[in-house]
């Protein structure tokens, strides 16, 4: 194959794309099927993908909701134990002029056996 | 026509070996750059940003263990705080930019009288409505951060003219708040119109503030960094516990937000175990303002501790540590005097030379001893003593005699007194054995035929000088009394949780498992017991609620050198000024003994006295009348005297009668319950109680049909 030959092939090939007989020429059209097939499979690849990313979009979104529920219990909870302090209790007890106050005696027990 | 079949075999031939060669020369490449990236490949190869997915590698964070109480109760927890800023400059240099003819930009935004619809608005309007929405802003500011609405409108407006990309606004606010800032006007917009910026900072909550600070410790948040963590307490001994591991995955980017990329490989950050501890916060807040209380009045006192021990298992229910600051006379735990603070302990030792003598069958509690007007050649007289002829074992116990103990000391171990220091080393008063907290210091006894030992340390030693105990040691030695000799090895942690599972469980151990018989420790008892019966604790503890076995301590602090001590006596400053420990130390209740318990004080150099049997004394009166009012156990136990009929419920009222219950002034549980069980669907409004129904009460209605309710 001279040189003359390749510029040729090139030609026939740069006009035959342009002529949309490319796939034709290379005789393409017996494997027709094969093509749409393979189409079909990229398609359903970035179709999948942008599923994949879509699910993975949503678990980010709901773990940083999760993520600020578990903030807000966790805050609730500290406010809870420091309201349950004995001598905050009482204080809080004061400050509303109650005359609760501490036990002076345990609470009276009931016989379990009744 | 062969010749051109020939050609083009030939040429087809040409192409499928070039094809061939090809595919032959990239497995071969590709097999070696397998053989390179398993085996010669390293992290550091610059061409490795060539290789990998355009991903960014994120660190995850473990979330720092919780510390629990006994309970389960939250002593320690790790939650974010954040630090709110504004971007002053958001969006000004957009609305001053001008079009080719000099004219503003026009902006497209919703109308405001109609959301569906947009609007075109020039640049120096909508520089206008930026500024007077931050007016409003101001006004939220105020009433979450506080300062006045001015204050903050001028501070924004100033950053905004001069450009400045990052104001801080306020310290650090918790998630609540947060949630209210972001509701602000113009924070509601967003970052890139508001301004808004959100910093989360990984912080440490304690919930009971400062209370056991000293135990539980204190980390400024999960980071390893100079200045995020101290190694107190437990949050500094098992740091390596709570801290968790980090872990790290890839990120990509995509249309919607950064997402995990599964293509590469990730580590899940492992959490933190939690620890759950033997303190019981009740009891330790009720501990912390008995003292705080006491110490409070007496600005004479320097420091003082209170540790409380379950007898049984040696856990620690309570430590408190409260040392006064000497410039501003604030009370906090800033030193742990419990298990750092090594003194001499004074006469709560005499009870372990009473074991030693005991157990040696060298004395009898009923056994006498001459008195000698309290006089031992070689020591000051005892003036408790003068006149005395006589005195039995256990009255010298009992009004804690210095003369009776360095007398028994001298007599029946002058000859061989390394038999009692080895004893005092069987009760474990001569070493530091394993603790959970970082700075349990090694207590001091003396070796005979050393440079340290005289011709008085014998009889020093018999009295609680000469030697030198932590707090903690003394009362593990009067727990073991209390458990009638087995000695316990005080702990504060009972297991390593994770997610409320047990992982490790650690949990109570035998330091030894019998430093005196049961008859010794029942005789000790009856000695304790007579100290606070009628000895030198009487006064204070004769009267609790629970009956308290222990003995009282005081004495004198030595001087350190650079405090300038007396050069004649170490105990006194050139002043003449002492120093006291006050000591009081025992268990309860005296019978079954379920808790032991020290309190001791330290004073500052003065003229004044502090006891052991006043002060520390109080705290522990406090203390255990405290734990009787709180502990059900010691409740009176309430027995039937006759037989209750049984109950015979009455048939529920169904819908079958027809009529509408009446649910006026019911609270919205016993409302649906009644509701639903007449065979009707309930409907509510509101809170409170009912104060309106529809259909009324006693109104017909079928079954299935709709009652409204209205709660207030």
């Amino acid at each position: 194959m001279n040189i003359k030959a390749i510029g040729t092939s090139i030609k026939n090939l740069v006009i035959a794309s342009f002529r949309g007989e490319l796939l034709m020429r290379l005789g393409c059209d017996k494997v027709f099927l094969q093509i749409v097939y393979t189409f079909m499979l990229f398609w359903v690849m970035i179709m999948l993908n942008i599923l994949v990313e879509n699910t993975l979009s949503k678990v980010e979104r709901n773990n940083d909701i999760l993520t600020e529920l578990q903030i807000y219990h966790t805050e609730k909870m500290v406010q809870l134990a420091s309201m349950g302090r004995i001598t905050k209790t009482e204080e809080l007890l004061d400050n509303k002029g109650s005359k609760v106050c501490l036990p002076k005696k345990p609470a009276f027990r009931i016989d379990s056996d009744e | 026509m062969s010749r051109t079949n020939d050609n083009d075999k030939e040429q087809e031939s040409l192409l499928l070996r070039i094809v061939y060669a090809l595919f032959t020369v990239m497995a071969f490449i590709m097999i070696g750059r397998i053989m390179y990236i398993q085996y010669c490949w390293r992290d550091s190869d610059p061409n490795l940003k060539y290789y990998r997915a355009k991903s960014s590698k994120e660190k995850l964070t473990p979330t720092r263990g919780a510390i629990l109480a006994y309970d389960g109760r939250l002593l320690a927890i790790s939650t974010p705080m954040y630090q709110v800023g504004i971007d002053c400059a958001v969006q000004k240099a957009e609305y001053a930019a001008r079009d080719k003819d000099g004219k503003p930009l026009k902006f497209a935004i919703r109308d405001p009288k109609n959301p569906k619809k947009r609007i075109k608005v020039p640049g120096d309007e909508m520089e206008r409505r930026w500024r007077e929405r931050a007016r409003e802003l101001s006004a939220g500011l105020a009433s979450i951060y506080g300062m006045n609405a001015d204050y903050w409108y001028k501070t924004i407006i100033n950053g905004r003219n001069e450009g400045k990309r990052y104001m801080k606004i306020g310290g650090g606010i918790d998630h609540e708040t947060l949630q209210k800032v972001k509701e602000l006007p113009l924070f509601r917009e967003g970052a890139n119109t508001g301004g808004l910026i959100i910093e989360r900072m990984d912080t440490r909550q304690y919930p009971y503030g400062k209370l056991a600070r000293r135990v539980i410790g204190y980390v400024k948040d999960n980071s390893r960094a100079e200045g995020g963590r101290n190694a107190i307490g437990l949050e500094g001994k098992f740091d390596y516990k709570l801290h968790g591991k980090e872990g790290y995955r890839w990120k990509r980017k995509t249309d919607a937000r950064r997402i995990m990329n599964k293509d590469s490989t990730w580590a899940p950050a492992k959490d933190g175990s939690d620890i759950r501890t033997t303190l019981d916060i009740d009891m330790q807040d009720i501990a912390d303002r008995a003292l705080r209380r006491q110490l409070s009045e007496q600005p004479g006192i320097a420091d003082g501790c209170v540790i409380v021990m379950d007898v049984k298992t040696g856990a620690i229910r309570t430590m408190v540590n409260l040392m006064r600051d000497s410039l501003s006379g604030r009370l906090d735990e800033t030193y742990n005097v419990a298990i750092s603070m090594t003194r001499e302990p004074g006469s709560v030792f005499k009870t372990a030379i009473l074991m030693s003598l005991l157990e040696d069958n060298k004395v009898k509690l009923s056994d006498k001893i001459p008195g000698n007007n309290g006089i031992i050649p070689g020591f000051g007289q005892d003036s408790h003593m003068k006149g005395i002829s006589e005195i039995s074992v256990l009255h010298g116990f009992e009004i804690s005699s210095n003369y009776v103990f360095r007398k028994l000391a001298i007599d029946h171990y002058g000859n061989n007194p390394q038999k009692l220091l080895d004893n005092l080393y069987l009760y474990k008063l001569g070493e530091a054995y394993d603790f959970d907290l970082e700075g349990f210091r090694e207590p001091y006894l003396p070796k005979p035929k050393t440079a340290g030992w005289s011709g008085t340390t014998l009889g020093s030693i018999a009295i609680g000088y000469n030697v030198e105990e932590t707090p903690l040691h003394i009362l593990t030695f009067y727990n073991a009394i209390a458990n009638k000799g087995k000695m316990m090895k005080p702990y504060l942690v009972e297991d390593f949780e994770e997610n409320g599972i047990v992982k490790e469980k650690r949990g109570p151990s035998i330091l030894n498992g019998s430093i005196c018989s049961r008859a010794t420790a029942d005789s000790l008892t009856k000695g304790l017991m007579k100290i606070t019966e009628e000895g030198t604790a009487a006064r204070r503890l004769g009267g609790a609620k629970l009956k308290v076995a222990g003995k009282t301590g005081t004495s004198k602090i030595a001087f350190e050198k650079d405090e300038k001590p007396n050069p004649r006596d170490p105990y006194q400053d050139r002043k003449g000024r002492r120093k006291y420990r006050g000591t009081f130390v025992g268990f309860f209740p005296a019978e079954q003994p379920k808790y032991s318990i020290i309190c001791l004080i330290d004073s500052y150099p003065g003229n004044e006295t502090f006891y052991g049997g006043t002060t520390p004394a109080m705290v522990v009166r406090e203390v255990v009348d405290n734990i009787y009012a709180m502990d059900e156990s010691y409740g009176q136990l309430l027995k039937s005297s006759g037989k209750m009929p049984d109950m015979s419920p009455e048939a529920p009222l169904t819908a079958k009668n027809g009529k509408v219950p009446n649910v006026k002034g019911l609270g919205l549980m016993d409302a649906i319950y009644a509701i639903e069980n007449d065979g009707y669907r309930c409907s509510y409004s509101g809170v409170g109680h009912v104060v309106s129904q529809s259909p009324a009460a006693g109104s017909k209605l079928a079954e299935g049909g709709k009652v409204t309710i209205r709660l207030e």
